[in-house]
């Protein structure tokens, strides 16, 4: 009976430390590039927050196996593939079309870095430069706000 | 930072004529913005992105802020992985919560598939789709030949007089295209025999095939699976003009409530419908098949219309019914006239010597065909899943995917270029190769 047949799961717990990781890694991936990756540098704070999650979200899903692995292999083995393909048509329709790959954030580490200088070219000993700084270092303002920044033109 | 910056409150400030610089490599946001003062003894600056110069004179009469922008384009291909593992992230905080649904609502696999009792009649229907994949692939090997041996490599002169008269577009719309006139016709003409032919053949091969079927069939469909994904992405991301007419991207969230409406209506339908006497479940069978049928109505009305409509002397609708008329009135395609989109006017021809050419006869036809296609669709989805409700929402999805924008505007449609022209026959040719009534 398919029903009865032994998951993945069931398999040994190495196996369950494995499937913890794989489980743990798109999420923690998701969660640093939508919620903790700065706009424009790579922040090591926050990559060590993000192994930090990786870390606490292994042990958590491997305690979360091994709490309720009886109750997944009850689970007829066909059943457990449609679900997991429901789950991904509607993650794929919610990321796809509600999301969208317009809103979606850049992944910073195979960007490409760029170069800007910025020279003073007065030519009357009157004249000022004065360039809005926001952060210790002198930094380009982060706008993704592209309606106010037209606003803001002259 | 070079030379003589003065930093105040969170400004840097230069002044006069002296050498003042500021050299920053990294990342840059998609629109970087630089902030300046501008002001009545506002000097010059010279930004250079990535090298390229541009010169901005912060003199102005009054005191405001002065925005210099600059637009990066990220590729498309760089925000790929990260929604990837957002849909995956989502997929699995979904997954508990879909099987726990499905648990309480007590559906089983029996509800959603065909069951499957003989091992045997199991391993045939595997051969038979084996021998499907094979013959779809040979099928487009086949078209990729033709199109190598036959695409225009030259374009014959235009008939720019002919073209001016009948339309008010650029001639170079209507550029000649022989060699894929042909490709079409020999595809056209070819593809059913070569489908059957390797369908008989592949089906007569594997039954010869003594190894694991189950492996090969495994690895078949993954890979079938894989390109059809793998298309479906190139399709989304190189047809956004078409996209843009679907309801599907322009409302989603009215998308998903359509998918949560029907996916609520399945599980109540299995679990509730399901323990009732049979004569109500084939009630309900014929009422999905009867909301399909509506559906078809639906979309035989937006086809129909006469003269009145405006649209009938716009491009697409011209350049679809010309040469119906000129074989009507005698010409003959390929001789003293040319089509567009083949020689479907040789094939109308003698139903409209019959009834009589007009708009409205022509569309009232056109959207006769137009149904047929549809109910084939609806058939073919109806008899190949057990679940009613399942065919009814797949057959719903390309009705709605394809024609009707939320909330529902019968707006009517003079395009006949896809269907039925592109999707008559192939719609047809599903039941040749399924075996399925009708």
């Amino acid at each position: 009976m398919a029903g009865n047949k032994k998951h993945i799961f069931m398999r040994g717990s190495w196996k369950n430390l494995i499937i913890s990781f794989l489980l743990s890694t798109p999420i923690t991936a998701a969660v640093y590039f939508w919620f903790l990756q700065p706009a424009n540098f790579i922040s090591n704070r926050y990559i060590a927050a993000a192994i930090l999650l990786w870390i606490v979200l292994t042990a958590g899903i491997f305690c979360v196996l091994r709490r309720i692995k009886q109750r997944i292999a009850s689970i007829d083995q066909k059943f457990f593939v449609i679900t997991m393909l429901l789950s991904i048509i509607t993650a794929f329709l919610l990321g796809y079309f509600v999301i969208g790959i317009e809103n979606t954030p850049y992944n910073l580490f195979i960007l490409p870095k760029h170069s800007l200088v910025i020279e003073n070219t007065s030519e009357n000993e009157d004249d000022v430069i004065e360039l809005f700084t926001y952060t210790r270092v002198w930094q380009v303002k982060v706008s993704q706000n592209l309606s106010w920044m037209e606003a803001g033109r002259e | 930072m070079d030379g003589s910056w003065t930093r105040v409150e969170s400004s840097l400030i230069a002044q006069g004529t002296q050498k003042a610089s500021l050299h920053y490599e990294g990342w840059l946001v998609e629109k970087s913005m630089l902030i300046f003062q501008a002001q009545p003894n506002g000097g010059r600056v010279n930004i250079y992105w990535d090298g390229q110069l541009e010169q901005v004179s912060l003199l102005s009469s009054q005191s405001s802020k002065k925005f210099v922008t600059k637009t990066y384009k990220i590729p498309i291909s760089n925000r790929l992985p990260v929604l990837i593992m957002g849909i995956l992230t989502i997929a699995i905080a979904l997954f508990p919560l879909i099987l726990q649904l499905a648990k309480i609502n007590n559906l089983a696999t029996r509800s959603f598939m065909v069951p499957v009792e003989k091992p045997m009649r199991w391993e045939k229907i595997m051969r038979r789709t084996i021998a499907s994949i094979l013959t779809i692939a040979v099928c487009i090997i086949f078209i990729g030949l033709i199109i190598l041996l036959f695409s225009t490599k030259e374009a014959p002169p235009l008939d720019v007089i002919s073209i001016t008269k009948k339309f008010n577009y650029s001639v170079n719309y209507f550029k000649p295209e022989p060699g894929e006139h042909l490709i079409y016709t020999i595809s056209t003409v070819a593809l059913p025999f070569l489908c059957t032919g390797f369908y008989l053949l592949f089906t007569r091969l594997l039954s010869r095939f003594k190894g694991n079927i189950k492996i090969v069939h495994l690895l078949l469909t993954l890979t079938a699976t894989g390109c059809v994904c793998l298309l479906t992405v190139a399709g989304l991301s190189n047809a956004k003009m078409y996209m843009a007419a679907s309801s599907l991207v322009l409302k989603p969230y009215l998308t998903l409530a359509f998918c949560a409406v029907i996916f609520a209506a399945i599980v109540v339908s299995t679990k509730f419908i399901g323990c009732k006497r049979p004569s109500v479940n084939l009630l309900f069978d014929y009422v999905y098949f009867l909301a399909g049928i509506v559906l078809v109505v639906l979309l035989i009305m937006e086809t129909t219309f006469n003269e009145s409509e405006p649209f009938i002397y716009k491009g697409h609708f011209i350049a679809y019914f010309d040469s119906v008329v000129q074989v009507y009135l005698g010409k003959t395609l390929l001789v003293n006239d040319s089509a567009q989109y083949g020689l479907y006017a040789l094939l109308l021809k003698p139903i409209f010597q019959l009834i009589g050419l007009s708009v409205f006869n022509f569309t009232l036809v056109i959207s006769i065909l137009k149904g047929l296609a549809f109910m084939n669709m609806l058939s073919l989805l109806r008899f190949a899943t057990k679940n009613r409700w399942i065919a009814f929402t797949g057959f719903a999805a390309i009705v709605f995917y394809l024609r009707f924008p939320i909330p529902l505007d019968l707006i009517k449609d003079p395009y006949f270029q896809y269907t039925p022209h592109r999707l008559f026959f192939p719609r047809r040719f599903y039941f040749f190769v399924l075996d399925l009534p009708l």
